[in-house]
């Protein structure tokens, strides 16, 4: 596999990862933008997409931001055992609903 | 042909390669605004860009001596977001003023309308009575919308009656889709405000970022490259924010 199948196999890996957690590409370049990457977002648009060839530096870089995006996401809804654990479970997973994402930001 | 502000040369670039390469103008219009819808849009490049829009509308309309955009909307917002000259912010303002005239009817009415001599123009009588002191004979305004919201409206003007036909009007219509969906942008941007604030977060994480990095270049003998892979490696193996390893490297150098 040479340097530019592996930018592409990495794109879009990247990419499938995004769409996993529909995290949009704004809120992935903003933060790969706060990790002091050099690329536009058209740069990365087109990246994503095969039309065009990062560094191995920038891929890390993008894929660094996409990760902590998805760890900054609230965590999945687990389902509720019979006992008296579950009611109380289920309000707090409701008092958390809504504010969750904007509080880790 | 057109001023160039310092700041503007990128856009200015797009244009002017629209321009030379004799594309079709409002392709390369559309192109030129994705891709600013895509980065930053704040208020004041919208406007700069509004500004040559205007320029780009005089050239593409034959007969026009002068262009403009106006921002309009039902809370009575209504102002001039670029104008290629005095006469056009001068009408303008009357129109605001008057509360009448064809760039708030072509926004009301969401339809392009032509004046073909302010002279014989009966539908905005306060209005052509206060321009007849300006070189403005005949007028073609066009709305701007997109999504069905109505941003405002495009117009040219001229200082000969009868400039305008329906050919103008097919050729402002070519630019005022991209026009709308750029202005559109901004507005949204500029409604919620959440883009500065996120973006002056990422401009402090970033220098953040970098000044730990300037510190690892200087402890560890790094190249930037190295001292970033390092910082990655750190937040990655400790599962910790990138920003946040950056902090604690600069408390680091802060404590010694």
């Amino acid at each position: 596999m040479d340097a530019f199948d592996e930018s592409t196999v990495h794109a879009r890996a990247i990419r499938e990862a995004m769409e996993e957690s529909g995290i949009p590409l704004g809120e992935v370049w903003l933060r790969y933008f706060s990790f002091t990457g050099a690329a536009g977002e058209y740069e990365i648009d087109a990246y994503l997409n095969g039309s065009l060839e990062l560094s191995e530096d920038e891929r890390d870089l993008l894929a660094h931001a996409v990760n902590e995006l998805i760890d900054e996401l609230p965590p999945r809804r687990k389902a509720p055992y019979s006992d008296s654990e579950t009611n109380r479970c289920e309000e707090r997973d409701r008092s958390q609903e809504g504010s969750a994402p904007e509080d880790r930001m | 042909m057109v001023p160039q502000p310092a700041g503007q040369s990128r856009l200015m670039t797009e244009v002017t390669k629209a321009m030379e390469y004799s594309l079709p103008l409002a392709d390369e219009l559309a192109a030129l605004t994705g891709r600013m819808a895509g980065g930053f849009l704040t208020k004041e490049s919208a406007s700069k860009a509004v500004q040559f829009l205007a320029y780009v509308l005089k050239d593409a309309v034959p007969g026009a001596t002068g262009a403009g955009a106006s921002i309009i909307n039902a809370r009575g917002r209504r102002e001039s977001a670029g104008a290629t000259d005095p006469v056009v912010l001068q009408a303008d303002k009357l129109q605001y003023e008057l509360g009448q005239g064809p760039c708030l009817s072509a926004w009301a009415e969401q339809r392009a309308l032509i004046i073909q001599d302010t002279r014989d123009e009966t539908r905005w009588p306060e209005w052509t009575a206060a321009v007849t002191d300006l070189p403005l004979r005949s007028v073609l305004s066009a709305p701007l919308t997109t999504e069905g919201r109505r941003i405002g409206a495009l117009k040219v003007y001229s200082a000969t009656p009868g400039a305008f036909d329906d050919h103008s009007v097919f050729l402002m219509e070519r630019l005022s889709v991209p026009a709308a969906v750029m202005l559109g942008n901004a507005r949204d941007r500029e409604a919620n405000g959440r883009l500065s604030s996120r973006l002056v977060e990422a401009l402090a994480n970033r220098d953040l970022i970098s000044r730990a990095q300037g510190v690892l270049i200087e402890r560890m003998s790094l190249t930037s490259a190295e001292a970033l892979t390092v910082m990655l490696s750190t937040s990655r193996l400790q599962d910790e924010p990138l920003h946040q390893v950056a902090r604690g490297i600069l408390a680091g150098t802060a404590e010694q």
